[in-house]
């Protein structure tokens, strides 16, 4: 004889599927798989955001401290998002603070203090990480420079950017449109510079 | 040479949302189809993609900076070096360290509490004049502010409020000037 489906579960209505589904076959990883797993994809857009070695790894961090913060209420699936939305945020909070903070000290910031006192970090940076492309990055402002990063570095969908800063469809178009268009001014500005400099 | 800064474009170009979407493969099959027929035969329009082109695979080709032995050695001691926020009472923390309201489910039982009659007359036997006698303003303070964050923030996040909805958590900062 057959059972009804909705009888078969009422029967069968163990510990488990009173369980929120989501929850049910989920062990959350430990924290060094974690770091492990996400450190460099999180580092790598903290780079591109920020520009330099200091600051993302300082972004990282607090990224990390975010997430061991927060793990309790993560939902699985959405790691990777959850990383993004959380550096990025964490980046734009960051550049609104300074712009702030340099509008005040600097009123005239237009002219940049270029390659002044390097780091031997930044000395690195400048041999290995392409620093004609970080430093067009640098001069888009921060909104333009996340949405080109979260599509270029990161690979995003529009939708998933959009859903990352929190803006429309539309919006998310017209930054990266926007954005690219400065970076390749910027580019080729640098590269005129540098020839130049050279036949000079 | 083309003016980039030309925004006002004619009808007949690309708008530049279509020249962004085209590049990036986010146009449908039919409007792809129509924008790539376009590009043929549209100067300007090509030259637009092709800038959007040459940005995209400049970005796309550099190369990844990784994490140094030093910073995976901090994050791998977070779980030893930060405290786990104590939530206050009612209060949630999400994961953009923004507070939240949460169902309370910690309420005293019924009777539980002093007995009638003990307690001090009415307008002296608050929570913060009881607490204020003992431990001092600083308390005060922050019982205000806490209270603050409480009637502030579920407003701005109605629907989510009790629980953690990542696709809002770029809304909230989106709201900040």
């Amino acid at each position: 004889m057959e059972v009804p489906k909705h009888l078969m579960r009422t029967q069968s209505s163990s510990p488990e599927a009173v369980a929120p589904i989501e929850t049910a076959d989920w062990t959350p990883p430990s924290w060094d798989a974690i770091v492990r797993e996400h450190a460099d994809r999180v580092y790598r857009l903290a780079y591109r955001l920020t520009g330099n070695q200091h600051d993302a790894e300082d972004l990282t961090q607090e990224t990390f401290i975010r997430v061991f913060r927060s793990l309790a209420s993560y939902k699985p699936g959405t790691f990777e998002g959850w990383l993004h939305r959380i550096t990025t945020n964490l980046f734009l909070d960051m550049a609104r603070r300074r712009s702030r903070v340099r509008m005040e000290a600097l009123p005239e910031d237009n002219d940049r203090l270029e390659g002044d006192d390097l780091s031997p970090e930044e000395i690195y940076d400048e041999n290995h990480l392409d620093p004609d492309l970080q430093a067009a990055l640098d001069e888009l402002p921060p909104e333009f420079r996340a949405a080109v990063v979260l599509c270029d570095v990161e690979g995003l969908s529009y939708e998933e950017i959009g859903a990352t800063l929190g803006v429309k469809m539309g919006t998310v178009r017209s930054r990266i449109h926007r954005g690219r268009q400065a970076l390749k001014v910027a580019l080729e500005r640098r590269r005129q510079e540098s020839l130049l400099e050279d036949s000079a | 040479m083309t003016d980039l800064r030309g925004w006002g474009l004619p009808e007949q170009h690309l708008l530049p949302d279509a020249v962004v979407a085209f590049v990036d493969g986010e146009l449908s099959s039919v409007a792809h189809e129509r924008a790539s027929a376009h590009i043929q035969r549209c100067g300007f329009c090509a030259f637009e993609t092709y800038t959007q082109q040459q940005a995209r695979a400049a970005v796309r080709t550099a190369s990844a900076p990784t994490a140094s032995a030093s910073l995976l050695d901090r994050l791998g001691a977070i779980p030893q070096e930060v405290d786990l926020p104590s939530a206050p009472d009612g209060l949630a923390i999400t994961e953009d360290g923004q507070f939240v309201a949460v169902q309370r489910t910690d309420k005293p039982a019924f009777g539980a509490g002093p007995v009638l009659g003990s307690s001090r007359p009415l307008g002296s036997n608050g929570w913060f004049s009881g607490r204020r006698a003992r431990q001092g303003a600083g308390v005060v303070v922050s019982g205000m502010l806490l209270g603050a964050l409480a009637f502030t923030t579920p407003e701005s996040d109605p629907p989510a409020a009790p629980s953690f909805v990542p696709q809002n958590a770029g809304a909230v900062f989106a709201t900040t000037p």
